[in-house]
């Protein structure tokens, strides 16, 4: 195999599938990066046998072959290599390659490329595709109740249900609970859920733009989900289990509502929670009416006796009405405040013990819920 | 639809699902039903008693739809998601793999949330035992204060592992081990549900190798099951690979009969066919146990395992062997069990055990006559009259010697506190101490302690004073005297070892009396008791 | 693609050969019993047959069947199955983080096969807290999940792992079918075939081993000779200075053998030569010879000797002694190798054990 290629398109091409290399697995082959010449190029693959990405970039082609580069090292020499164009030589008699960019020179041992073992075939017979700065919003704004280590595997998750007219993505792990639908048009019958590993969900939408007008082509199978967006493409194996009955956590009927301004509360957090032990910590907000409540001063206070305390005013308008003091985790409602893009945020508050839930004005089709610390702070 | 196990598939899913802890279901039933259910209970017991499940049906009960109710409707959401395992407001955490003190106070932060669903938040800490204990005391704040949604449900099978000041805020039920006849029911009733055939002895049989765990009991059910149509106790003793009837008579005839060659060449078989050794030495105390059994309680074949066709031979058997032979082969054997279980060549340990019954009484017990004790030698236990003798008079003369030195054998030390060090090296070395009880004298001088022996123990001398030997004795000294010392030991005319004349009387001393220096030593009284059971009675009394 | 066949388990097979049969499989097994009676070699039997797509057109007579053409066979045959995944301990034992990432990873749905199959080899250097960790998964797998355990007794690990598991013990193997085996698949002559079958114990994967060893041999001959040179002496020295030289002699027998392993390297066998040339090995190696004295001496018969290629030596010694003795030395031996297993000094033990050889009669 021999190819030229730019150095910059062999950079992305490795860091779009890093990812996914396994760097202990026991298989060793799976440490690598495989690279073959194909009709669309060049095509790098990496499977740690949970997920697989694959792209292609542009090459000239000027002999045909396969072979698997150790991934740290191919990742590490391509990124420091002098100059913009690269040649990449494999020398089966002995079983290395040659990485020459300029008068820069590494010759790296190789792996033989029949060992790596094939992605997994995902019929592309039905495949549906979403636009892309669309599904990015989606695992965004799902992304924060995603848990990252839980013994029940599903909370690692997003639990993404696919229906004739709606793509709704749910995560959670059980502290809070993120909710996000968006309108699409696919060929469906009937609903289809599958929880999807959040590693591989935040993979993608790494890779997707805001702005993007591509779109992306999504399968699936009784077992994996596929992605694809332009030259590359995720495949994961689909999480096991059901994901738990959610829909009866969302208050009916909630009595009152706080707007306020974002950022503010946000600056406001922040601030307060200087004062907090740790990311464990909670702060506690009560709100301060005027006379006939509809607007008023939200008070955000943190105290820790061995460390001092804090407290913020911010104005908020409340609709509805009811006596606001509710604790929570300052980490909890962070997160959710930064990914979200509204000027203003909705807190609807039901009681002292009952979930948060915080809605975006410019995003109705979003909840996100947070439950509140009872015991007292 | 996939097959689930047995044991999965008959979990218990409400309070009366629970077999044998009829006093742990009574008293929880209760107090859900007045409302008078605590904060943090500790749920103990071995494994496969219920206490998992347990957990899991009081979940049930508190957060039920139709709750709190003892009796759970196992249909609403509550109910469904616990038994699916993806309720929110039940967690089950395996205290191993958080036991730190940064997952339990997580834990400790995250318990002051409330519950998403239902009326609870149940939190099953599994493997209770296996917190440390920086995490017990954050745990411990929380069940000072729980709030007022949470419950805790500590189970753990090592409930001595769970500190007392954790234990004493917990309200504990012991899950007890199941009855024979309880598992033997419960296996009965699931392989009539699952269609399984199943004589009675075999459910008994069952019942009685699950070793109070119902899990195991079903298990073992599930893989017998598959063994044979029909599951008998014959299907279920070759499922387990329990010795076979034959072999084991043959070999207590062998016994028997004073045919030592038979009954290696059945140890042989034994190997040969692939049996492991210790479970062939099990089945061989259980052999004897139930001709004791029949021989005992004559009449009554339900108390032995053995299959009713067997029954007539084990009693013809019994019948030709005195009730003492019988006790003393089980005492040796049960002997020889424990060893063999340290053992690393388990062949070994059983051939050992078994050549033990055949060694004929006068020889080793020669040598453990109870020597005339002499005053000063209350210590010396079972050392043969010679060498007692030569002892002595080496003791005797030395102390003239150490006399003129100033002192007697002990100074700076007395004879007490020598005697304590010496139970210290024991365990470290049994020769060496065997050694130091044949000291000269022992002089203590500030931090230097001079250990002197009679020229006639050169090789102990020599012993002693190797680098490890001289680190055992500081150590063990220093423990006892409560300072640092270092040790040095001499004997006079040492050089020439060995041919030094001064080597002859303990040679002499010895050539009668093979083995007294160990005749003391731990291992020697256990291969002693090999040979002769009754022997060790003499020896102890 | 086939595995190496199995040497007289066909007990063991068939018990789990039912299971699959009446589709009552469980999705966790305990296979038990001493390393190199083919622990692996089954457990990875079970999992092809468990796996093979073709696993319901097994013959009425076969046990174990696999079809051994499948993409499922072929891959785990090879190692490279997406869905089977082999644990093995990292240094001396298997750590609770991988047992962690295991949990993680039988949570996903299997790739190709219908089943995900974890096999966890030398199960009981699980550290405590790697058991403890693993029974939830043990327990309730997530999806459809085949967990084998490979261990050396199932005694070994917590009552609560072994109690999630079915169990098969797996046993030694004959004399005779080893020393058939021996001769005609290592093509070794008949006399050595025997002798390798009883020193080997019955167990196949370790007369394998021996079979290649020659460093094995000599280290043996060497414990044999110094321990014999010692017997009934009555010359304390004499036993102190063979002591020091069998230690001197095994050290550097360690140390050749390492050598040689890091030269194979990448070949996973256990080099028996290193294992006897412990002062463990040479514990047992000795036991051996006393147990060999003391049955012979007791029944006179020349099957039941374990070390034949030394018969001559052995009649020697037992005209000298009587059984008594030879059972006292024998457990004298064990001691001491027990001591050493629970960390005692060893030049301490190793001298006590050779003044107690020289000075008892």
């Amino acid at each position: 195999m021999k190819v030229s290629c730019s150095k910059a398109a062999l950079v992305n091409g490795v860091q779009a599938v890093y990812k996914a290399v396994s760097p202990k697995a026991t298989i060793p082959v799976l440490s690598g990066i495989l690279m073959e010449t194909c009709a669309q190029g060049l095509r790098l693959v990496a499977y740690d046998l949970d997920l697989g990405i694959e792209t292609f970039i542009p090459v000239t082609i000027e002999r045909e072959g396969a072979m698997v580069m150790p991934a740290r090292y191919l990742s590490d020499i391509t990124r420091r290599l002098p100059h913009s164009e690269v040649v990449i030589e494999y020398r089966e008699e002995v079983r290395a390659a040659d990485i020459l960019s300029d008068r820069s020179n590494f010759t790296v041992k190789t792996m033989p490329a029949g060992e790596y073992p094939a992605l997994p075939e995902i019929p592309s017979v039905s495949t549906w595709s979403i636009p892309e700065p669309g599904l990015k919003t989606m695992i965004k704004r799902t992304a924060p109740a995603v848990a990252t280590e839980d013994n029940r595997a599903f909370y690692t998750g997003i639990y993404t249900i696919f229906e004739r007219d709606m793509l709704t993505m749910v995560s959670t792990d059980t502290f809070r609970l993120a909710h996000r639908t968006m309108s699409v048009s696919l060929p469906l019958e009937n609903q289809v859920g599958v929880i999807i590993p959040g590693k591989t969900l935040f993979e993608v939408e790494r890779n997707l733009s805001p702005e993007g007008d591509r779109e992306v082509s999504m399968a699936l199978t009784d077992r994996h989900a596929m992605f694809r967006v332009g030259s590359t493409t995720y495949i994961t194996r689909l999480l096991e289990g059901q994901f738990p009955n959610y829909k009866q956590v969302f208050p009916q009927n909630i009595p009152a509502r706080l707007i306020c301004d974002r950022l503010q509360l946000l600056n406001s957090i922040d601030r307060v929670s200087l004062m907090c032990k740790d990311e464990l910590s909670a702060i506690r907000m009560v709100y301060t009416g005027d006379e006939g409540m509809a607007s008023g001063f939200l008070t955000i206070t943190a105290n820790t006796p061995e460390i001092g305390d804090a407290r913020d005013d911010i104005p908020v308008s409340m609709q509805g009405h009811a006596e606001v003091t509710v604790a929570m985790r300052a980490r909890y409602l962070r997160d959710v405040l930064r990914v979200m893009d509204g000027e203003e945020v909705c807190l609807g508050y039901t009681s002292f013990k009952h979930p948060i839930e915080v809605t975006d004005e410019k995003d109705p089709a979003y909840t996100y819920l947070l439950m509140p610390v009872t015991a007292p702070v | 639809m996939t097959y689930v196990s047995l044991y999965r598939r008959w979990r218990p899913q409400t309070f009366d699902d629970i077999i044998g802890q009829a006093h742990v279901v009574r008293t929880l039933r209760n107090a859900i039903s007045t409302g008078r259910t605590t904060h943090a209970y500790l749920f103990a017991g071995p494994r496969g008693t219920g206490k998992t499940s347990t957990a899991r049906v009081l979940a049930k009960a508190l957060n039920c739809a139709n709750g709190p109710t003892p009796d759970p409707c196992g249909e609403c959401v509550s109910c469904l998601g616990i038994r699916e395992g993806t309720a929110m407001d039940v967690i089950e955490v395996d205290a191993a793999s958080n036991r730190g003190i940064d997952e339990i106070r997580d834990l400790r932060e995250k318990v002051m949330y409330a519950p998403t669903q239902g009326r609870y938040k149940v939190y099953i800490i599994d493997e209770a035992h296996m917190l440390t204990p920086q995490a017990f005391n954050a745990l411990l704040k929380t069940l000072e204060e729980p709030p007022p949604h949470a419950v805790f449900v500590l189970a753990t099978t090592q409930a001595e592992s769970i500190i007392p000041t954790i234990q004493s805020r917990c309200q504990r039920f012991d899950f007890g081990r199941l009855t024979v006849s309880d598992l033997a029911a419960h296996v009965a009733r699931v392989a009539q549900a699952q269609s399984i055939s199943i004589d009675p002895d075999a459910a008994r049989l069952v019942a009685r190798r699950a070793d109070g765990s119902a899990r195991d009991a079903l298990g073992l059910l599930e893989q017998a099951s598959a063994w044979s149509p029909h599951v008998t106790v014959e299907s279920v003793l070759s499922l387990l690979g329990v010795s076979d009837f034959d072999i084991l008579t043959r070999f207590a005839a062998a016994l028997a009969d004073d045919q030592p060659g038979q009954v290696f060449q059945i140890i042989q078989e034994a190997v040969d066919s692939g049996a492991d050794m210790r479970q062939f030495l099990q089945d061989l105390i259980l052999h004897f146990r139930n001709m004791l059994v029949a021989k005992e309680c004559p009449g009554r074949p339900e108390l032995t395992d053995v299959p009713e066709a067997a029954y007539s031979a084990l009693t013809r058997q019994a019948a030709s062997l005195s009730r003492d032979h019988l006790i003393r082969v089980l005492g040796a054997l049960s002997e020889g069990e424990a060893q063999l279980r340290r053992s690393f060549n388990p062949r070994l340990a059983l051939e050992v055990t078994v050549a033990g019954l055949y060694a004929p009484p006068e020889q080793p017990t020669q040598e453990l006559q109870p020597a005339a004790p002499a005053p000063q030698q209350r210590q010396a236990p079972a050392a043969q009259p010679a060498r007692a003798a030569t002892r002595a008079a080496t003791r005797a003369a030395k102390p003239a010697a150490a006399e003129s030195e100033g002192g007697g054998r002990f100074s700076g030390i007395t004879e007490a506190q020598w005697q304590q060090a010496l139970a210290r090296i024991k365990p470290a070395s049994a020769l060496l101490e065997a050694f130091l009880k044949d000291v000269g004298s022992v002089r203590v001088e500030g931090d230097l302690v001079r250990i002197v022996f009679d020229p006639a123990w050169a090789v102990h001398a020599q012993k002693v004073s190797e680098p490890d030997s001289k680190r055992l004795i500081a150590q063990a000294l220093g423990e006892v005297l409560g300072r640092n010392v270092r040790c040095e030991s001499t004997a006079a005319r040492v050089e020439a070892r060995k041919e030094s004349p001064a080597l002859q009387p303990s040679a002499a001393g010895k050539s009668g009396s093979p083995g007294v220096d160990f005749a003391d030593m731990p291992e020697v009284q256990a291969a002693i008791e090999l040979f002769n059971p009754r022997e060790i009675k003499t020896i102890t009394d | 693609m086939r595995l190496p066949d199995i040497l007289g388990q066909d007990e063991a097979m068939r018990v789990l050969d039912a299971e699959i049969r009446s589709g009552t499989m469980s999705h966790a097994y305990m296979l038990w019993g001493p390393r190199g009676s083919g622990r692996t070699l089954i457990a990875r039997r079970l999992a092809l047959a468990a796996n093979c797509s073709f696993r319901g057109e097994a013959p009425p007579e076969s046990v174990l069947w696999y079809c051994g053409e499948c993409p499922n066979c072929a891959k785990i045959i090879s190692g490279v199955h997406p869905d089977f995944s082999i644990i093995v301990p990292s240094g001396n034992s298997i750590k609770i983080a991988q047992i962690r990432e295991m949990q993680l990873r039988i949570s996903l749905k299997a790739n190709e096969s219908e089943l995900k199959t974890w096999l966890i080899d030398d199960a009981e250097r699980m550290t405590e807290e790697a058991q403890n960790c693993l029974l939830k998964v043990l327990e309730e797998p997530p999806g459809r999940s085949l967990i084998i355990l490979v261990a050396q007794d199932r005694e070994m690990l917590l009552p609560t792992i072994s109690s999630r598991c079915h169990s098969v013990r797996l046993g030694t193997v004959d004399m005779r079918t080893m020393a058939e085996w021996a001769s005609r698949e290592l093509r070794l002559p008949q006399q050595r075939a025997q002798v390798l079958a009883v020193l080997s114990g019955g167990l196949p994967g370790r007369l394998a081993s021996l079979a290649s060893d020659s460093d094995y041999f000599a280290v043996r001959d060497s414990i044999i000779a110094r321990v014999r040179s010692v017997m009934w002496c009555g010359d304390g020295a004499r036993a102190l200075d063979a002591s020091e030289d069998l230690l001197d002699e095994l050290k550097k027998a360690r140390a050749r053998a390492q050598t040689q392993s890091q030269e194979a390297e990448g070949e996973a066998t256990t080099s028996e030569a290193l294992e006897i040339a412990t002062p463990a090995g040479a514990c047992d190696c000795a036991a051996g010879w006393f147990r060999d004295l003391f049955v012979l001496s007791l029944t006179g018969d020349g099957e039941l000797v374990i070390n034949r290629d030394y018969m001559e030596a052995l009649e020697e010694d037992v005209a000298r002694g009587s059984p008594e003795l030879f059972a006292r030395w024998t457990v004298r031996v064990m001691q001491t190798a027990r001591a050493l297993q629970a960390n005692a000094n060893v030049r301490l033990a190793m001298d006590d054990f050779m003044l107690g050889l020289a000075l008892t009669r």
